[in-house]
């Protein structure tokens, strides 16, 4: 069977059954105060809050969610980089080129900028995060769908989302049965089994959309794809709790000028 | 006797740049009974079915359901799938959602439902099929049997008269199978219709009532499953024939009484039976 860690972790955790809106409203104001701050404290305040409760609260272990969390992090730290250093001298020269008249340097306005910029990017990655792991993607469509996104959208997340692991599937019967009969064996082959893998999946995946579509057909399928998701019950506690926290990142925001 | 829900005259289709899957075929299937489709690989079993609720049009003969000749206008499209449901081979051709919940509630959505019945009809089809507590998990964890079954809820949540099933239990281990046959059995006790395909003489000759067993694109033979099943050439055709006639004929010859109301026993356990009741005969002579 397909696994995809995210994936596993969202239909697994202690907060799987809060109301997905709860957990929306919550990460939609963080992701708009993150956003509409001006200074480095309350996005850092989002990030860690964010993060600790993705631990432990909805109990995703910490390993697994460092690992998760690098990646983003590490991307976001390189481009943040370009932001502060400045080629043209500035405020703290580090190193000085005479020959090719360059000077390389930080420079006070843009260390700022990446602060700035840093920070805002990891407490909306750190929020998001925190959704994508405690909330099925399923879940996370039908709150979606509830808000008004287009249908087309919706539709095709549904349908491409179960989509992947019918195809992680496929791919991964090819491969053991490629690699049983040494198919990755040399680099060589290795690039053959790829290239007549790829070309098999394309082949069976007309084939199933083909199926798929006779299977809608065969229980009513107009030009619209209906259906109605489970209903969840709202918890009052969380959603006052979600609203005041919201609130309150969301006016500080506001309010605390550099 | 019986009516029939279903009735093919003349049917002929063929697809484009192949030679006919159907040709002149005309077949009859009874109301409340359980039909066998019997056939080798390529004789036409699942085009006919694509047939069945309108997935295909034939080109040439008719198809009356209810006595009525089959339209193809969206509306009565729509009422007939409502009518007659189908149930894929693959689960995976079927399940569109991850979700099995909104799977599930796709059919009587498409009915134009309101929302209150759809979800009073998801939750009894959940719990119909045994589903229920599963609708949390996703579709890509469930196991083969699980998805089977969450199809033929999607299917039942429809309301449907008639159930056509491809291969209902290709795939299926013993248990699963087993649980499985006693859906179906529940399925026939309260009136539905069900037609299934089949590679597998043994089930067809067990579980069917009716049997239709077609010969490229044609009609081969039509009739109860335990006199058409020992027709020789039904034999020839499918290259094989009921293990547990087989064996009942050849006790028959040894002078044993194997015969009940005239007909050979139908399953394992009715041959078992009847052997072990001579046994206990003979042991206590």
């Amino acid at each position: 069977m397909p696994n995809l860690k995210i994936d596993t972790f969202a239909y697994s955790n202690r907060w799987r059954h809060v109301h997905p809106g709860e957990k929306g409203l919550l990460v939609l104001s963080c992701l708009t105060a993150a956003l509409l701050s001006r200074t480095v404290l309350i996005p850092l305040v989002i990030a860690v809050a964010m993060s600790s409760m993705t631990v432990l609260g909805a109990g995703i272990p910490c390993r697994e969610y460092l690992r998760l969390a690098a990646l983003p992090a590490l991307f976001l730290f390189w481009s943040c980089l370009a932001l502060a250093v400045s080629f043209t001298g500035g405020d703290l020269p580090l190193a000085h080129f005479p020959a090719l008249s360059l000077t390389i340097g930080l420079s006070r306005q843009g260390m700022g900028q990446a602060q700035l910029a840093l920070t805002r990017s990891l407490g909306a990655t750190f929020s998001l995060l925190f959704l994508a792991l405690t909330t099925p993607m399923t879940e996370i469509m039908a709150l979606l769908r509830s808000l008004g996104t287009p249908r087309l959208l919706i539709e095709l997340m549904t349908i491409t989302y179960r989509q992947i692991f019918i195809f992680l599937e496929i791919a991964g019967q090819i491969r053991s049965a490629q690699e049983a009969r040494l198919g990755y064996s040399s680099a060589r082959n290795a690039m053959k089994s790829l290239a007549a893998m790829a070309g098999n999946i394309l082949l069976s995946t007309l084939t199933r959309a083909r199926h798929n579509h006779q299977g809608l057909l065969a229980r009513g399928y107009g030009d619209e794809l209906l259906f109605l998701s489970p209903r969840r019950s709202w918890n009052v506690f969380n959603l006052i709790g979600a609203s005041a926290a919201g609130l309150v990142l969301i006016v500080s925001a506001l309010a605390i000028r550099p | 006797m019986t009516s029939a829900v279903i009735e093919l005259q003349g049917i002929s289709f063929s697809y484009p740049g192949a030679i006919k899957a159907l040709d002149r075929f005309s077949a009859s299937f009874l109301r409340g009974r359980r039909t066998a489709v019997l056939g080798r690989n390529g004789s036409g079993k699942t085009t006919l079915f694509s047939l069945l609720n309108g997935l295909q049009h034939p080109q040439s003969g008719q198809i009356l359901f209810d006595g009525r000749r089959i339209a193809y206008d969206r509306q009565s499209l729509l009422n007939l799938r409502q009518e007659v449901g189908m149930v894929f081979q693959d689960p995976d051709s079927q399940l569109f959602s991850a979700c099995i919940y909104e799977d599930i509630s796709f059919g009587p959505m498409n009915l134009g439902l309101p929302e209150k019945e759809v979800r009073i009809r998801v939750e009894h089809a959940l719990a119909q099929m045994k589903l229920a507590g599963l609708e949390n998990r996703p579709t890509h964890s469930l196991s083969f049997g699980q998805k089977k079954r969450a199809c033929i809820a999607g299917v039942l949540a429809m309301q449907p008269k008639v159930l056509v099933l491809d291969e209902p239990f290709a795939g299926l281990d013993p248990v699963m199978a087993a649980e499985f046959s006693a859906i179906l059995d529940e399925l026939h006790r309260s009136g539905t219709t069900l037609i299934i395909a089949t590679h597998d003489l043994d089930l067809a000759y067990s579980w069917a009532d009716e049997v239709i067993v077609l010969k490229e694109g044609t009609l081969l033979a039509e009739g109860t499953a335990g006199e058409t099943l020992m027709r020789a050439d039904v034999h020839a055709e499918l290259g094989a024939s009921p293990v547990v006639a087989e064996i009942a004929a050849a006790i028959a010859l040894t002078g044993v009484e194997v015969y009940a109301n005239g007909y050979l026993p139908r399953s394992k356990d009715d041959l078992v039976k009847i052997i072990t009741a001579n046994i206990n005969k003979e042991n206590v002579r």
